[in-house]
């Protein structure tokens, strides 16, 4: 039996087959990326807040005030009098 | 800067509830709030002891952790502070509190709370300073008039201490060297027999 073994064939392609082919990879490769980056468009962040922020209006420092005038030596001394002071020991002992 | 804190000596503390009325005169605070309070355990037992117990200004205050509106502030002496404008009353701050601290007025039938009122170690909220709606909402501001709280101030037996947390530290020390720890500290000996001894044998120690 004469059989005929016939060579594997590559196939062959021409240079406007592989240009079509290279631009509807480009196209497909545009359309998943757009698809990709939309798709976090409108996405709120879950993340949990690890740190809480004061939503509102800021307080003025205690020696802002109509006393201290904002010298805070001064009030810092103010407040370190008084808290001496609590220590009756020295007081009574004067030490 | 100072770290504010409060330190309350359960050693001394005479139950006089001096303080809790003190605070309530000096803030005008409405009637069923108790911004301070006294907590007695033993009561009429040897070995009874009381102390005096508000917000702790914690460093770490879980109340500002549980708040939905994030009403809570901390001044750069460690005093948590909240605005009443935010609050809306919800009462998790009362849940998260390990000391009780938060309470809520009565603001009307059904127990309707209102907005949370808190001790504010005496340093109003965010108003400013010494004015009459700083007054009305958070109470008076003594930190603003160079003056620590009033409870502490005006406590006859120095039992609760206020102010810088390391210079009262330092005076409580000092306290408990002096003095001594648990059952040699009360009761009938201390006060009419070892008492004497004791304190000529520390005197001795230290000279």
């Amino acid at each position: 039996m004469n059989t005929k073994i016939r060579p594997t064939q590559q196939p062959q392609y021409s240079q406007a087959n592989g240009s079509k082919r290279a631009t509807v990879l480009v196209f497909g490769g545009l359309v998943l990326g757009a698809m990709l980056g939309l798709s976090a468009c409108g996405e709120i962040d879950q993340k949990a807040k690890t740190e809480k922020v004061y939503a509102k209006k800021l307080d003025t420092h205690a020696y802002d005030g109509d006393k201290f005038k904002g010298d805070k030596a001064k009030w810092e001394a103010s407040l370190a009098q008084r808290n001496g002071s609590q220590n009756e020991s020295v007081k009574i002992n004067g030490k | 800067m100072a770290r504010m804190k409060f330190i309350c000596d359960a050693e001394r503390c005479i139950e006089c509830n001096g303080c809790s009325t003190a605070c309530k005169n000096e803030h005008e605070v409405p009637w069923g709030v108790n911004r301070r309070r006294l907590v007695t355990v033993n009561d009429g037992k040897p070995g009874e002891r009381s102390i005096s117990v508000a917000c702790m200004h914690c460093s770490d205050a879980p109340c500002m952790a549980v708040c939905p509106v994030d009403c809570f502030y901390k001044t750069d002496e460690g005093v948590v502070l909240h605005d009443k404008d935010l609050c809306i009353g919800c009462g998790y701050c009362f849940y998260a509190c390990p000391f009780g601290a938060p309470q809520f007025p009565q603001a009307g039938a059904f127990g309707l709370r209102g907005k949370m009122d808190k001790c504010t170690f005496c340093a109003g909220g965010p108003e400013d300073n010494n004015t009459a709606e700083e007054f009305k909402k958070y109470g008076r501001n003594r930190l603003a008039e160079g003056k620590l709280p009033i409870c502490a101030e005006m406590c006859s037996t120095k039992a609760l201490l206020a102010g810088d947390g390391e210079v009262i530290k330092s005076i409580y020390q000092q306290r408990v060297q002096r003095r001594g720890k648990g059952e040699e500290v009360w009761g009938w000996a201390m006060a009419y027999e070892r008492g004497d001894k004791k304190m000529s044998a520390t005197a001795q120690v230290k000279s």
